[in-house]
């Protein structure tokens, strides 16, 4: 993923807009229903956005999903949040 | 793994239910998967979501919401899980210390990362380079002086577009050698069906179960193999309909159900019955039991009754007269001594058939793996058609199939025996000759192996040396080939049982993002109704070596036919949607198919039956006549040891637990029957224990009782006391696989008939007081 699509930058904006509870991450679930995604859609978007290699093309790294405790939650990552410096609120 | 208890104790519970999210939480854990959110992560069958991978029962809204299913679940976490079975594993352990291990032990390892190949000198895999792969297979594919010497194995797993391109591929390299999945499983139902029905496949849909007032399910146990089978029965039962089970093992699953989805059930520890009616028929009695629901049927008609449907049986049937004789000729006796079922309870099953408008039949392998199971679906076939519960609302066969995408691949021409009509279709798109004699089917190709005829072997998916019958003529036949290499996403049983030179090809599995070169790609399936849909990936790949199954078809094609073949191989799979084009030019029924699969739920492919347009050579569905079967390999074996001793023989059907998926072994407890902990237990009546002498608890050895002089045999099983007829047995697969002789089959269809196998037990030492016997972890019969 060369540049943000139009989910991507709301899921970025999701993560940076989010209290700082969680250890700076959203819970997975919770990032879906306030996005109002699918899960296959939501979790289609973070793998393209984290750092997994897909089709050779290494990610962008601007997420993280980690398993934390008992549960997953989404991180933004130092290059997710200086993407989003640059991008027009 | 900490090594768990093993122990016998009742189960009491119902399907589903609190223990079915007990055993989901502990098969995420044991992925190291969190249990909260999981259910984003593992959620199949969403909208634009990707196909569970686990079996083929249809869903009832493809693009709705999360359905459960336990086993679904399993299978999903099993490959999303966050082990990884990478180089290092093959550092640690030679090929011959990985083959001692348990077949659990194998998958538990986690996801294959690189291409491995296998290293003589030092018994060891190591990473090989894809393109060095691909060219050591084209090497000794084009090193063989005839193409037939190639066999090519499908799993049920393969995507549409990947078995396209796979049958493509091999046909123009030069054979119809196609052993699939299908063969093992459900090969009897096409072979019945066509002649029958004109069509190979179920005619129902799921609209049809909510509409019918009987389902009678035979040789099948959805508890355990297609749990959202569940979800139908309990729906139907609800709303009235009858429910008769046939099944010589007392199943939880067709018993009653508790949906883990309803609160009320949960909350209250509620469940909802499932069978109306149970008949605990023998092994094998199938066929009788039906001939004598028949039998009643026609005799109530004679009596004065209208049951038949004789409009129906006029303008779209023949054979009807020679059934009826047949039927009116039949000795109660026999029905009732080869059924195992007593004639009030076949009158029982033939009057509540007749009291339904409609009626559904459902079977699974209890049916296809016999001997006989041809003329036991053309059986279950005359029954229908006698009140002309075919091709109307509620009403048809259903031939519940295993694999998510078994029939899919049949479908895109997986099949030995291809019909002209595709080989001619294939010429002409695609301008070369495919071979028009038959290939080999998965016996005939063991066979091939053993005999040195078969000398490289290639498997998309699957792990054929622990699905296969006579376990060990079937590792004969795999050490005696050049090559053998396996496409898979773990490792298995079938990597370390290899030729002299030996591949494993990692592949992504399907719920994993997959990237060509035009963008993110799905793959299409078909399911068990034949609805055909879209399976998107949403995981990040288990590695960056992954390759797609199609990638990996069309960089071996181009590897190895690539100077003579004119179809553009990397070309299609940059796009799978021109892959798609390429299914549409071949078959008819694929038309416009980009933009119908586009569509949420996907479409339907035609079914002729259903429409009660009989592709049959009479243009008319067939009523067939079958005698019942009082010469097989059981009635032989019995025969043989009659007045010589006290030995007895027994029948045996190989069956799954319920931590079991077709071979993959996801835990050792069989929930529903009782068993914690162990595999190798074999299920017996307690007065067949009493009358051999031993005791609920005791060991013994399996022998088959077989004709042609060869040893067959599993050692060490405890007998579990079960509710199941006297003189059957029940024990699970792949560990009995070593009992089936590979020379009993299915008639007119090579199935293996591991559902009916001729044995006797032999007691076996008990283990020494207080020493810890480790049933779990012991692959295959002692001595393997």
């Amino acid at each position: 993923m060369d540049a943000p699509d139009a989910l991507a930058q709301a899921i970025l904006r999701a993560l940076a807009d989010a209290p700082a509870r969680d250890g700076g991450g959203v819970s997975l679930p919770r990032l879906g229903k306030q996005l109002g995604l699918g899960a296959s859609s939501l979790m289609r978007e973070l793998s393209r956005m984290g750092d997994a290699t897909l089709g050779g093309v290494p990610g962008p790294g601007w997420v993280r999903v980690a398993q934390q405790d008992d549960r997953w939650v989404v991180h933004l990552e130092a290059a997710g949040r200086a993407l989003l410096g640059t991008l027009p609120r | 793994m900490a090594a768990q208890e093993q122990k016998i104790e009742f189960y009491n519970g119902p399907a589903g239910g609190w223990g079915a999210l007990r055993s989901v939480t502990r098969a995420l854990l044991a992925q190291d998967i969190p249990v909260k959110g999981a259910k984003t992560l593992l959620s199949a069958n969403q909208p634009d979501g990707f196909d569970c991978p686990g079996c083929a029962w249809p869903d009832r809204n493809h693009a709705s919401t999360f359905e459960f299913c336990e086993n679904g679940v399993k299978a999903v976490a099993a490959e999303a899980t966050a082990r990884r079975a990478g180089p290092e594993l093959f550092v640690q352990h030679t090929v011959a210390e990985l083959a001692a291990r348990s077949d659990f032990w194998l998958e538990d390892q986690g996801r294959l990362t690189h291409p491995m190949v296998y290293d003589a000198a030092s018994d060891r895999y190591r990473p090989i380079e894809w393109d060095d792969a691909f060219a050591l297979i084209a090497r000794h594919l084009n090193a063989l002086p005839d193409p037939n010497q190639a066999i090519f194995y499908t799993s049920g797993r393969a995507s549409n577009e990947a078995a396209f391109l796979y049958q493509l591929f091999v046909r123009e390299y030069g054979t119809n050698n196609f052993p699939d999945c299908s063969n093992m499983c459900h090969e009897p139902s096409g072979s019945g069906m066509r002649p029958q029905f004109g069509v190979g496949k179920g005619t129902v849909t799921l609209d049809d179960f909510e509409r019918t007032d009987a389902i009678f399910i035979f040789g099948q146990n959805p508890g355990t193999n297609h749990p959202r089978m569940l979800g139908e029965l309990r729906a139907a039962h609800k709303r009235g309909a009858r429910i008769v089970s046939f099944n010589p093992l007392r199943e939880r699953g067709l018993e009653r159900f508790a949906d883990p989805q309803d609160k009320r059930e949960m909350v209250t520890m509620g469940a909802t019955p499932i069978s109306t009616h149970y008949f605990q028929l023998r092994i094998g009695g199938d066929l009788a039991a039906v001939k004598g629901m028949m039998k009643h049927l026609l005799e109530r008609q004679d009596a004065g009754e209208s049951l038949l449907d004789a409009a129906f049986i006029a303008e779209h049937t023949t054979g009807f007269e020679a059934l009826a004789a047949d039927l009116r000729a039949e000795s109660w006796d026999v029905l009732e001594q080869e059924s195992g079922l007593d004639r009030a309870q076949l009158r029982a099953a033939g009057d509540v058939y007749a009291a339904a408008d409609s009626a559904i039949v459902c079977w699974g392998m209890g049916i296809t793996q016999h001997a006989h199971s041809v003329a036991t679906i053309q059986m279950l076939g005359n029954l229908l058609l006698m009140r002309g519960n075919v091709g109307r609302p509620g009403a048809g066969p259903c031939p519940v199939r295993g694999h998510s995408n078994v029939q899919g691949d049949r479908t895109m021409g997986i099949w030995e025996k291809p019909p002209a009509a595709l080989l001619d279709r294939l010429a002409e798109v695609y301008g070369f000759e495919p071979p028009r004699e038959n290939g080999m089917d998965t016996v005939e190709a063991i066979a091939a192996m053993r005999d040195g005829q078969g000398k490289v072997f290639f498997a998309l998916g699957g792990n054929f040396a622990a699905a296969t019958p006579d376990t060990y003529e079937t590792w004969k036949g795999l050490r005696r080939c050049e090559l053998t290499v396996h496409v898979a996403t773990k490792l298995n049983r079938s990597h370390v049982v290899h030729g002299r030179e030996a591949l494993i090809l990692p592949c992504l599995g399907r719920t994993e993002i997959d990237i060509q070169a035009a963008g993110p790609q799905g793959v299409t399936v078909e399911d068990s109704m034949s609805m055909v849909h879209i399976s998107t990936g949403i995981n990040p790949p288990a590695s960056a070596q992954l390759l797609s199954e199609p990638a990996i078809v069309a960089r071996l094609a181009e590897a190895t036919i690539g100077h003579r073949s004119r179809t553009p191989w990397r070309w299609l799979v940059e796009d799978y949607a021109r892959i798609r084009d390429h299914i549409e030019a071949v078959f008819a029924d694929f038309k416009d198919f980009n933009r119908r699969v586009a569509v949420p739920g996907g479409f339907r492919l035609r079914n002729t039956a259903s429409e009660r347009v009989w592709a049959t050579a009479s243009k008319r569905a067939g009523f067939f006549t079958h005698p019942v079967p009082r010469d097989t390999p059981s009635h032989r074996a019995r025969a043989r040891f009659a007045g010589k001793g006290d030995t007895r023989v027994f029948t045996l059907l190989t069956t799954r637990s319920h931590d079991q998926y077709n071979t993959t072994i996801y835990g050792h407890d069989d929930r529903y029957r009782g068993v914690f902990g162990q595999r190798r237990v074999v299920f017996i009546h307690a007065d067949d224990i009493r009358d051999i002498g031993l005791k609920n608890g005791d060991w013994v050895d399996l022998r088959t009782v077989w004709d042609d002089g060869q040893e067959r045999r599993a050692d060490r099983f405890k007998l579990v006391a079960y509710d199941i007829p006297r003189g059957n047995l029940a024990a699970y697969y792949p560990e009995t696989n070593p009992l089936v002789p590979l020379s009993s089959v299915a008639l007119n269809a090579g199935t293996p008939a591991s559902k009916s196998i001729p044995v006797i037990l032999v007691p076996h030492a008990a283990p020494e007081q207080g020493a810890e016997v480790d049933t779990a972890r012991t692959p295959y019969a002692v001595g393997a």
